[in-house]
């Protein structure tokens, strides 16, 4: 039992930041589609820079640096050129995916797993009843309360609020939303990375080109579902991540792995659909 | 049309720029990649025949995604609809053996494109009649579709003897046939069809009129009495099979098989043709045999230099990126979009 949480909580903790990041861009308008490849970028810039370095920490904050600037550059791409959000990040995902194929295969000779012998893992902090998780798992947790606090309670939160619920009366009264938008991609930019490094330092210590397996999607149906508020998203990683991690252990008794991999997509419909039955019986009647 | 055209032309320099540079930043000269992603794909006649037939796909794709496109549906599901499709052209393909040349081609084509059909259902329930976010929905139903065609074809039909997760190759009667000119399979001459069909359809048949009216404007088509429901499920079936019979055409022409990868994002690409060519016929024709060109210079440029497949991979996510770029005012009307089309 005490093994299962504690394997939920670690592997909650990519899913957690980068669902994180997310809602902090749809807060400010923006619908990250591109989580995905900020995602991968971290984990190769914190896998490189954390064995060059011989350092967990440098590579960490590398792995956010390229996040967040990668992240900057797509905000770029769609404020100045207006580009579509939604294409300009699935575009993302794919050139990031390509890039670090070709980073990977020219600078270390290797396709697929890049294992680096001198990269240290992240140190690990243990609790009480959960036993030891890595130290990003605590700050992730961390940040899902800091994140609250400041979406409701500092001016530069209320002003991202208002950018991206209503930008032309934002304006009005003096705020740019093009520039909340881009400092929230920078934001949510770090976080992508961070998860990246949780998952190349921590979960699977090494990096490979498949090693989001697709939390970017699921993290954006998951804030989806928490309707972009910390809390909320948070605890739908959780329960998700809880599902997924039932079916990896019921996969001994008969679940195949394939439809195993479909698991996290489906209950994220199912999910969907419940909130929805939801929302039509507290409006009382249908919706559209 | 001068100006309509540049605004086409913007995206596509956009992204060769921004490509070139990374390419560059990598340590492979740019241009030299480009001269060599040309020679691969229109360097001999050969060469120009096999573009145009893995143009056929995307045109097909590109087609689908602009029908829903334009009745107001941001659908990406069609990676679904065409993995699924190519599954079932091909498993279909192994039983017509018998069968003579044009049954044996139409069967599997038909049964790709009510795959496809039938597979769109999913998102088009969860998205018209329970109102769940479009983009999200179809997103997650791609993956829920990948793993499915996996576990199919591990559990039923998988080919004796194979490694990796295949189906056997399809009787050479199923093949698609070329037509006049080596290389050139009828798969060029389905997608000039379809394209014809997808101009028509836009410009005078009813649906294509109703999805323009309630992609232009949802609540004034359901005020003035259209179906919306009925017309956006329509949109969507239709949508899928097009994309289902994308997939058979990549399988019967092209692959011969269903294998894992069987899709190089294919779905992804079909939206980016679709946009570049601004949903319309001809824009989606000449944005395909441009894309086309990187699919099959990928395969090419490896053998013929060092320089790795993934560099055609680069500028293709690049084309993808800057697509919907419009350097002549176009890209606020795309950008405020999906809000104009709120319900």
């Amino acid at each position: 039992m005490n093994a299962f949480l504690q394997g939920c909580l670690l592997q909650t903790t990519p899913l957690l930041l980068t669902s994180l990041g997310g809602a902090f861009c749809r807060t400010a308008g923006l619908v990250n589609v591109g989580l995905d490849a900020f995602i991968l970028v971290g984990a190769l810039a914190a896998e490189v820079t954390g064995a060059a370095t011989h350092s967990a920490l440098l590579g960490t904050a590398a792995g956010a640096l390229a996040g967040a600037l990668g992240c900057f550059l797509m905000g770029s791409v769609i404020t100045g050129l207006g580009a579509n959000p939604i294409v300009t990040g699935l575009g993302f995902n794919l050139f990031s995916h390509a890039l670090c194929r070709l980073l990977v295969k020219t600078a270390f000779g290797v396709s697929g797993l890049l294992l680096l012998a001198s990269c240290p893992k992240l140190p690990a902090v243990s609790l009480p009843v959960l036993g030891s998780v890595d130290i990003l798992t605590l700050l992730a947790w961390a940040l899902v309360l800091v994140m609250t606090w400041f979406l409701d309670r500092t001016w530069l939160g209320l002003h991202l609020s208002a950018a991206g619920s209503e930008p032309a009366m934002a304006r009005t009264v003096g705020i740019s939303a093009p520039r909340m938008l881009l400092f929230s991609t920078v934001v949510a930019g770090a976080l992508c990375g961070l998860a990246g490094a949780d998952l190349s330092l921590g979960i699977v210590g090494a990096f490979s080109d498949d090693i989001s397996s697709g939390r970017g999607y699921v993290a954006l149906a998951a804030f989806y579902i928490g309707r972009n508020r910390p809390l909320p998203t948070a605890l739908t990683c959780l329960f998700l991540t809880a599902l997924e991690e039932l079916a990896t252990r019921a996969q001994v008794l008969n679940i195949p792995v394939s439809l195993a991999q479909a698991f996290p997509y489906i209950s994220v419909l199912v999910l969907m659909l419940l909130q929805t039955l939801r929302t039509r019986h507290r409006h009382g009647g249908t919706l559209s | 049309m001068t100006g309509r055209l540049s605004s086409h032309l913007g995206p596509i320099a956009g992204a060769l720029l921004a490509a070139m540079v990374v390419i560059g930043l990598c340590g492979f000269n740019p241009f030299e990649s480009l001269i060599l992603i040309f020679r691969s794909a229109l360097g001999s006649p050969a060469a120009i025949a096999q573009t145009c037939s893995s143009a056929a796909p995307l045109v097909l794709l590109g087609l689908a995604t602009g029908i829903c496109f334009r009745s107001g549906v941001f659908n990406v599901g069609l990676e679904g609809c065409f993995v699924l499709g190519g599954l079932a052209a091909a498993v279909t393909a192994g039983h017509c053996s018998t069968l003579p040349a044009p049954l044996a081609i139409l069967f599997p084509l038909l049964a790709g494109s009510v795959a496809g059909s039938l597979w769109m259902l999913v998102p088009a329930w969860l998205v018209v009649f329970r109102n769940l976010d479009d983009v999200v929905t179809t997103l997650m139903v791609n993956f829920v579709a990948l793993d499915l065609a996996a576990w199919l074809v591990e559990r039923f039909f998988l080919a004796p003897g194979s490694a990796n997760s295949a189906t056997a190759m399809i009787p050479a009667v199923t093949h698609l046939p070329d037509v006049g000119f080596p290389g050139l399979n009828l798969s060029f001459i389905i997608s000039i069809i379809c394209v014809a069909f997808y101009a028509a359809w836009c410009s005078r048949g009813t649906l294509g009129y109703e999805t323009r009216i309630v992609g232009w404007n949802r609540r004034f088509a359901r005020a003035t009495g259209f179906g919306v429901r009925r017309i956006l499920v329509s949109a969507m079936l239709l949508s899928g099979g097009i994309g289902g019979l994308a997939g058979a055409v990549h399988a019967l022409g092209t692959v011969h098989q269903y294998v894992t990868g069987f899709s190089a994002e294919y779905g992804f690409l079909g939206l980016t043709v679709a946009i570049l060519g601004d949903n319309r016929a001809p824009g989606i024709f000449l944005a395909s045999l441009l894309l086309a060109m990187l699919v099959v210079s990928g395969i090419g440029i490896q053998l013929i230099s060092d320089v790795p497949e993934e560099v055609t991979r680069l500028i293709e996510a690049s084309f993808i990126i800057f697509a919907s770029v419009r350097f002549t005012g176009f890209g606020r009307r795309l950008r405020n979009w999906r809000e104009g089309n709120a319900r």
